[in-house]
């Protein structure tokens, strides 16, 4: 996977990138080792970390770890996913509603639709509400208005209807099926 | 390892309520055609409801529809007040209160004149100002007045506002269940009027009973009017959605001497019970036929 490759580079880059929170409070930084399922090895600051419910409670539970496994999350998604907790860290700091919508924005807007679809679980599984309200918003403005199959393309679902039983649902709902965008 | 990460989360139940909450009304329709998962999770009461109350900011709904079709469709037309009659009620000292079109207000309590108000216990007003539904409490009501409908196909539902502390039960939003009840037209020989005159035993949308009534299509089963000619001021109102168009034409109607384009809707679910037969039943039917043919033969414009 090409992820394995472009992930880790793109993690010390944002690395680099936010030292103010650091120096604003001048402790010596903490770091957090997390590790994805497919053993690629992320770290990251503890106020980060800590951003991560799942990953807070772990810590709460043994103290003395420093790797965090998570079985359940690749490496593409969870470098996306931090680096968004990296910037609401900053937006925490110093409070700017405004440019924290902006970037909340952006941050939806560049993703591929296939980025989106696989970060939506991982923010489940670490428990971050505010990337999770913004994820799914984002998806259900791209899905909005759009047909069945599109739908499911985006989200990789098999349909499992009979042809009988979709008939009978498209007929039933056909109603909302007039004026829907082309895909 | 990455269809099964999707695979996995939006089968799963947590997420997807989060993402479908999000869907209007429209969109939640669609989804259900999704798979069974979806369908399950985007018919559900709690995800449909709060997306009906959305574009009106109710605060509350209270009641349970008897079918899920009744969230569908939440155009301004599915509410109303239900206005409790008073002795010195009158039509037009209720316009005034109210300040509605009185025709708007007859076509929804099929009312053939102004006297009918005092045959009736209450009197549906429609709602013109949206920002009265705001955070308004809404009840799910059986509409018994066109109850007949309703038991044949659910054909409308009431909503009733409780109006808050006062408490006042003489006012009231109702919600109109989409209408219902189609069935397919198999002749494409006959004239368009006589398509309706032939569904004469179907199940009509109450408010519609006097337009049509006016336009001599007695009962007409479930006609989708797309344009009527300055015959109505808000054509919008006697839309009714519904599947596939079965078959389209222009009319005129004698009465009216206006030209109108109707559009017939087939709805499968009526096909079975809707039969040929039960047009032999309608008393009204045959006379009705007859009656149209005369009237409408001069008229009646090519189609």
């Amino acid at each position: 996977m090409s992820s394995s490759t472009d992930s880790p580079t793109l993690t010390t880059e944002t690395t680099q990138l936010s030292p103010q929170p650091d120096t604003e409070t001048a402790k010596p930084t903490k770091k957090i080792t997390l590790k994805s399922s497919d053993n690629q090895i992320f770290e990251v600051e503890e106020s980060v970390a800590m951003e991560f419910a799942t990953v807070k409670s772990f810590f709460e539970d043994s103290p003395s770890t420093d790797t965090v496994p998570l079985p359940n999350v690749t490496a593409k998604p969870l470098s996306q996913v931090i680096e968004f907790c990296k910037e609401q860290i900053k937006f925490k700091a110093n409070p700017d509603e405004a440019q924290k919508k902006k970037y909340n924005a952006e941050f939806v807007t560049e993703k591929s639709d296939k980025d989106l679809v696989d970060m939506i679980p991982v923010a489940n599984y670490l428990e971050i509400k505010d990337l999770l309200d913004v994820l799914n918003q984002a998806v259900a403005d791209r899905i909005e208005n759009k047909s069945v199959e599109y739908v499911r393309s985006f989200f990789g679902i098999d349909n499992d209807f009979t042809a009988e039983e979709e008939a009978a649902l498209r007929r039933e709902h056909a109603w909302a099926y007039e004026g829907v965008d082309e895909d | 390892m990455d269809s099964f990460a999707s695979l996995a989360s939006f089968t799963c139940r947590d997420i997807l309520v989060m993402i479908l909450r999000k869907l209007g009304a429209r969109d939640l329709s669609r989804a259900s055609c999704v798979c069974k998962l979806w369908r399950d999770m985007a018919s559900d009461d709690a995800i449909v409801s709060p997306a009906f109350m959305e574009p009106w900011k109710l605060k509350e709904i209270v009641g349970k529809p008897v079918s899920g079709s009744f969230w569908r469709e939440n155009g301004i037309w599915r509410f109303a007040i239900s206005h409790k009659i008073v002795r010195g009620d009158s039509v037009t000292s209720l316009a005034k209160k109210y300040s509605f079109q009185v025709m708007d207000v007859k076509r929804l309590n099929s009312m053939m004149s102004d006297h009918d108000i005092y045959s009736k216990e209450r009197l549906l007003i429609p709602i013109i100002n949206p920002n009265s539904l705001i955070n308004g409490t809404c009840y799910i009501e059986l509409d018994t007045y066109a109850k007949g409908e309703v038991e044949a196909c659910k054909l409308k539902m009431e909503l009733r506002n409780t109006t808050g502390s006062n408490g006042n039960p003489s006012c009231a939003h109702r919600i109109f269940s989409r209408p219902q009840g189609i069935f397919a037209l198999q002749s494409t020989q006959m004239t368009m009027l006589e398509h309706l005159t032939s569904l004469c035993c179907g199940q009509l949308p109450q408010l519609w009973l006097p337009f049509l009534y006016s336009l001599m299509i007695p009962r007409a089963s479930c006609v989708r009017i797309l344009q009527i000619c300055k015959a109505v001021p808000r054509p919008e109102r006697l839309v009714a959605c519904n599947s596939g168009p079965v078959t389209e034409g222009i009319g005129f109607s004698p009465i009216l001497d206006l030209p109108f384009r109707i559009t017939c809707y087939a709805c499968l679910e009526f096909e079975k019970s809707f039969t040929i037969s039960k047009i032999a039943n309608n008393a009204d039917a045959p006379s009705m036929r007859e009656k149209m043919r005369q009237n409408t033969s001069t008229a009646m414009p090519q189609f």
